[in-house]
């Protein structure tokens, strides 16, 4: 698309503007308008591309090329659906081709049998840190450790994890983004947190910090 | 873990998030009372996801967000309509 070189009348208060008026003002030819949309969404896409990738380069190329194809084919957004919503359908077609380009490891299954562990239910214990400032340094370095678990779950449930429990998209949103059923999300989510709460756990048993 | 304990173990996370109906809901809550190694569960299950919400933020550096627009920029400036 060629810049017309409109801008929006000076006194626009941009934070006041909704999706509807940044796409309509990005329509006309505002560049003020696409770079308020790349500041509203650029944290979450990249946050997302560098959970589905692990590495910040890749974050960084999934935000191009998801804002550069929303950017390209806005004119033919009708509002269905929200724009974060419409962005993060097209980022996560950027993260399957970034994978696919890399020649990942091919997917696996968790098998929900996996996490049962009998008997030994009772001694799985995650400390409930929520509400004790002492525990900051544990929590940062927490942050690493769940970092971590999240990139070894295998991609088809890290990026339902991704989206429902990080990025805070619904059930139906996320089915909607990955084009895949209701129940799939509801099976790899639990799965997904089963995982995580396990390698959670095991680190907190290795530490010694129950 | 028991047969019965199994078929409510599927069903935490629905639990959770609250996506289970009254029916479902009401026959593991009963259930829950019961079984100690099922709260367990469903109480570690719960921690476990507050601490990555706790921990989890969305953060992109503020280089990467300038490169981003002006790569946008230069982009939309360039390319044909």
């Amino acid at each position: 698309m060629e810049s017309q070189n409109f801008d929006l009348p000076l006194g626009t208060r941009l934070n006041r503007m909704t999706d509807a008026d940044l796409i309509e003002a990005f329509k006309q030819g505002s560049t003020v308008a696409m770079e308020r949309i790349v500041e509203i969404y650029a944290p979450s896409v990249f946050t997302f591309g560098l959970k589905m990738c692990g590495q910040k380069q890749d974050a960084e190329d999934i935000a191009q090329e998801t804002f550069l194809n929303a950017f390209r084919y806005l004119d033919r957004f009708r509002g269905e659906t929200k724009l974060k919503n419409w962005l993060f359908k097209i980022a996560a077609r950027a993260c399957m081709r970034k994978r696919r380009k890399k020649k990942c490891a091919p997917d696996r299954e968790l098998s929900l049998e996996s996490f049962i562990r009998d008997g030994e239910e009772v001694g799985i214990d995650i400390p409930d840190l929520a509400d004790d400032p002492s525990d900051q340094l544990l929590k940062a370095e927490l942050r690493g450790h769940i970092d971590e678990a999240i990139q070894e779950l295998p991609p088809k449930y890290r990026i339902v994890f991704s989206l429902r429990d990080l990025q805070g998209f619904n059930t139906e949103e996320t089915a909607e983004i990955l084009g895949i059923s209701i129940q799939s999300v509801k099976t790899r989510l639990h799965r997904a947190r089963l995982f995580i709460r396990e390698k959670i756990s095991n680190h907190y048993g290795r530490e010694g910090l129950q | 873990m028991k047969k019965e304990c199994r078929r409510y173990f599927a069903l935490l996370s629905d639990y959770i998030d609250g996506e289970l109906d009254p029916e479902a809901r009401g026959a593991l809550e009963a259930h829950l009372e019961n079984c100690r190694e099922c709260s367990q569960c469903l109480l570690s299950l719960k921690r476990s996801i507050e601490l990555y919400h706790d921990a989890s933020g969305q953060e992109a550096p503020p280089d990467v967000v300038a490169r981003l627009k002006s790569a946008l920029k230069e982009c939309m400036e360039h390319s044909p309509e």
